[in-house]
């Protein structure tokens, strides 16, 4: 593994064409093989400051590096997005193919990847994500757990070495958010996971970044950050109940 | 008719089996011949191979039916109204039938009835994108394909976002009738779903370009086709050009 950051960003702002500004001066580095928490209010720039990872958003100022990348250059763009795999915040967003196995397989398409290759990998993610009873069912059909495990089999399928999950437990009951706890738990690429669910950033990650203003305001070992009472309250957040009592 | 794609796909039968391409292209061409015939006697073999086909492909026939009978009904009329239109009037302004005009009507119902039948055992035994990449199989252009695949996939995420609206504006004491207020209501409930909509297409964009989308579309290789597919699809074309060649 190399010593470079998997991800490292310098002071990189971003605004939106209306003249809002999402992130102000974010610096952080990330080590590869580091699982990392990303909390913050409604409007921190979580995921703003995620699409700008995968160059979807282009940071107005400052450096972002990925993977030793440059973000800001065209060119390396589709190496970047063949080495970091984003799971969407809403799955519904992400799946758009007839059936779950096309749009599981759709990455390793991309990636020109032989047949053979695509169908290893998919079946490999299905089986992963236990989603392989559900790979001739049309996408639409599927009930919010089993949507998200599909939408992480898609990133999976592209063996990304960053895996960068957006408020993965939304709308899970709580079987589907330990199932995808105990999922996120056995992955060993670096994780950036953003989530307003602190128990399951506590569970899967040993660091925690808030984030409020599209600035860093805390970053350190996980229990230590959402511990922090004054920090969590004045960032619009709480001390998760397993660590409040 | 299109609630009957991709809801059947689990039953096995020799029409589910059928190699989509070949199955594509055997049905449309008994499709093309039902639309050009004009003979009675093709029409009612088009209708009972198209019947045929249907019991053959073991779709539940109650679905069929509740699909269909709007369809039926439209026809129905039609043939009605053919079949006292056309021909001669015994008075000016008179209404009556007349045989030319029963056949006329049977013969176009008959065509039609046969035409959905045969669109049903495309339809109801092949998945929806089994049926795009036999397009794209057949030499359709592969932008109009992916535009058939991402309309098919949004039209369900617009009405379910469709269907939450509606409940909320019930939710809320809206009814849906004619009235300047509830019209006013549901244009801004439109207004919302088209915005709604771009928005979503635009996220759904960003996430084909994560997972490394460049404008072209790559597709899996499909199971090749059997020689019994092949076979399949000739009989069917020559059936198709034995009906159309029937004498009027």
């Amino acid at each position: 593994m190399s010593d470079a950051p998997a991800i490292e960003a310098r002071r990189v702002g971003f605004s939106f064409p209306d003249g809002r500004e999402a992130l102000a001066d974010l610096s952080l580095s990330v080590r590869p093989g580091e699982s990392v928490g990303v909390v913050g209010p409604n409007g921190a720039g979580k995921t703003t400051f995620f699409l700008c990872l995968i160059g979807i958003h282009r940071p107005s100022r400052g450096g972002l590096r990925v993977l030793d990348l440059d973000v800001a250059d065209r060119g390396a763009l589709g190496e970047i997005r063949r080495r970091i795999g984003l799971v969407f915040q809403r799955p519904d967003d992400q799946l758009f193919s007839a059936r779950v196995y096309d749009d599981v397989a759709f990455g390793p398409l991309n990636l020109g990847l032989s047949q053979e290759e695509v169908r290893r990998r998919t079946d490999a993610a299905l089986a992963r994500t236990q989603c392989t009873e559900h790979a001739e069912r049309v996408s639409h059909h599927l009930s919010a757990g089993e949507k998200r495990r599909v939408a992480l089999a898609c990133v999976l399928a592209m063996e990304p070495e960053v895996l960068v999950l957006d408020e993965p437990t939304n709308d899970l009951d709580p079987r589907s958010r330990r199932s995808l706890a105990a999922l996120v738990g056995s992955l060993r690429q670096t994780r950036l996971i953003a989530s307003h669910d602190l128990e399951f950033i506590l569970q899967s990650c040993g660091r925690a970044i808030v984030l409020d203003g599209g600035r860093v305001v805390a970053d350190g070992p996980v229990r230590e950050v959402l511990a922090n009472a004054r920090t969590m309250q004045d960032h619009g957040l709480e001390v998760p109940p397993s660590l409040a009592r | 008719m299109w609630s009957l794609i991709d809801h059947h796909l689990h039953v096995d039968s020799p029409l589910h089996r059928w190699h989509p391409t070949a199955k594509l292209v055997g049905i449309a061409g008994l499709i093309i011949a039902a639309a050009f015939v004009t003979a009675p006697l093709a029409v009612a073999a088009l209708l009972l191979l198209a019947g045929g086909l249907l019991l053959l492909s073991r779709l539940p026939l109650a679905v069929i039916w509740r699909r269909l009978r709007g369809i039926l009904l439209f026809l129905l009329l039609f043939a009605v109204l053919l079949a006292v239109t056309a021909g001669e009037p015994e008075a000016p302004l008179s209404l009556s039938f007349s045989a030319a005009g029963l056949r006329l009507g049977a013969l176009v119902a008959g065509k039609a009835v046969a035409i959905a039948l045969l669109a049903v055992g495309l339809l109801g035994t092949t998945s929806f994108a089994a049926l795009c990449r036999a397009l794209r199989r057949l030499g359709c252009p592969q932008r109009l394909v992916h535009v058939l695949l991402m309309t098919w996939r949004m039209n369900f995420a617009l009405a379910g976002e469709l269907e939450s609206m509606s409940m909320a504006l019930s939710a809320r004491g809206f009814r849906w009738r004619l009235g300047r207020r509830a019209l006013a209501t549901a244009g801004c409930a439109v207004g919302s779903l088209l915005v709604r909509s771009l928005e979503r297409a635009d996220r759904l964009y960003d996430a084909m370009l994560a997972r490394g989308y460049d404008g072209r579309l790559r597709t899996l290789g499909t199971a090749s086709m059997r020689s019994v597919d092949v076979l399949m699809m000739i009989a069917a074309l020559l059936l198709a050009g034995g009906i159309a060649l029937v004498p009027r």
